[in-house]
């Protein structure tokens, strides 16, 4: 899918106002000290995204960790469940 | 055991330049015309990463309660208490239309957790990185005086040393637009702003000091009286009396404008010599008095 319309999502959902979506690199992580930064908040507000953008409930908390890993990794979880 | 504390800081954001000082002070435009805020650089005091989602009651409390500990060299204060008439409005109002939008089906998160008007206090907190009492309080008119006596009970319960004392009200057009078709702005501007003080249990460093303070919902003459008489005072050993009118037309008009009030009280006391002041306050509810008096620092 295009990474580059859900970067955008991702920085307007988030109030990432400091970042283009050029500065997101599809594999680096979303969370931790090494990627983004984004903590617990920033999950809720990636999950109503999901739903709102795409109709993509996350039923499953288990698999948040994954599917949130990178942008690269949501893009794949939108693929395969849209 | 007296409702007694000293002021060791005072600092203050609104519609004048930030953080400045009384004698600089101009009379705001005239009556019912919005005048916001004069913000400072807020990068200078939030991570922007960390101010991301804050509106601008959030950024100004965070901001001026940073700028006051500063300046009485306290990095992280005992307790933390906020006083809000209306809380985080511009958040609540974002929550509740982004509701309205999505059918009620979902929440939007960030503005949800940041709508309730404890959001202030725990914001500070986090950034302070203060783990210590914290409270808030919401009293419309009167939730500055609500949360300096909750102050003057903590420090005299000497479980705290020192206490960091936050007030914040926020204006929006929506609530602009509602309260105006109230009528209620009556010969002063409207605006909003946010103040802060550190309140100690010792004089060390203090410019001022909260003698004693009441607030009543009857017989305001009586309750002053008494409140004078239990400190060996009466009314003509008040060097001022301060009235809302006297400090709103530099603030204007919202619900913690008082807190204003005070901190041109602590500006009186500490650097144009005057000795006793009374900090006179009124809602439709009632009356508040607040006993100040300085404290000779040469």
């Amino acid at each position: 899918m295009d990474t580059l319309k859900l970067k955008t999502q991702i920085i307007d959902a988030l109030n990432l106002e400091e970042l283009k979506p050029e500065d997101i690199n599809d594999d680096a992580p979303l969370f931790g000290p090494d990627g983004l930064g984004l903590d617990s908040i920033d999950a809720l507000e990636l999950i109503v995204l999901l739903e709102k953008n795409y109709g993509i409930k996350l039923t499953d908390p288990a698999k948040a960790k994954g599917v949130f890993a990178s942008v690269a990794t949501m893009a794949s979880f939108i693929e395969e469940n849209k | 055991m007296k409702n007694k504390a000293y002021i060791i800081a005072a600092s203050a954001i609104s519609a004048q330049e930030p953080f400045s000082r009384m004698e600089d002070f101009a009379a705001l435009p005239a009556e019912g015309v919005f005048v916001p805020c004069k913000d400072p650089d807020f990068k200078q005091y939030i991570n922007p990463m960390a101010g991301r989602r804050m509106s601008g009651i959030l950024k100004r409390s965070i901001a001026v309660s940073k700028h006051a500990l500063s300046e009485c060299g306290i990095a992280c204060p005992d307790a933390i208490i906020t006083g809000t008439g209306n809380g985080c409005v511009s958040d609540t109002e974002a929550f509740l239309t982004k509701m309205v939008e999505d059918g009620e089906s979902m929440l939007n998160p960030s503005k949800f957790i940041c709508s309730t008007p404890n959001t202030i206090g725990s914001q500070i907190a986090i950034s302070l990185g203060c783990k210590g009492f914290n409270s808030t309080h919401v009293d419309d008119r009167f939730a500055m005086e609500g949360a300096l006596q909750d102050c003057l009970f903590l420090l005299q319960k000497g479980s705290v040393k020192n206490v960091l004392l936050c007030t914040a009200d926020q204006m929006t057009e929506g609530l602009y637009r509602m309260l105006n078709v109230e009528g209620l702005w009556k010969g002063i501007p409207v605006s909003e702003g946010a103040c802060a003080f550190v309140l100690s249990s010792s004089p060390e460093g203090a410019f001022a000091v909260v003698e004693d303070m009441v607030q009543t919902r009857s017989n305001p003459e009586w309750e002053l009286d008494r409140m004078l008489s239990s400190n060996g005072l009466n009314r003509d050993d008040i060097d001022l009396t301060v009235m809302p009118e006297d400090y709103k037309k530099y603030c204007g008009e919202f619900l913690s404008a008082s807190a204003f009030g005070l901190f041109c009280c602590c500006q009186a006391l500490k650097n144009n010599g005057a000795r006793r002041i009374l900090l006179s306050g009124e809602s439709s509810i009632g009356h508040s008095y607040i006993l100040l008096s300085g404290i000779c620092t040469n």
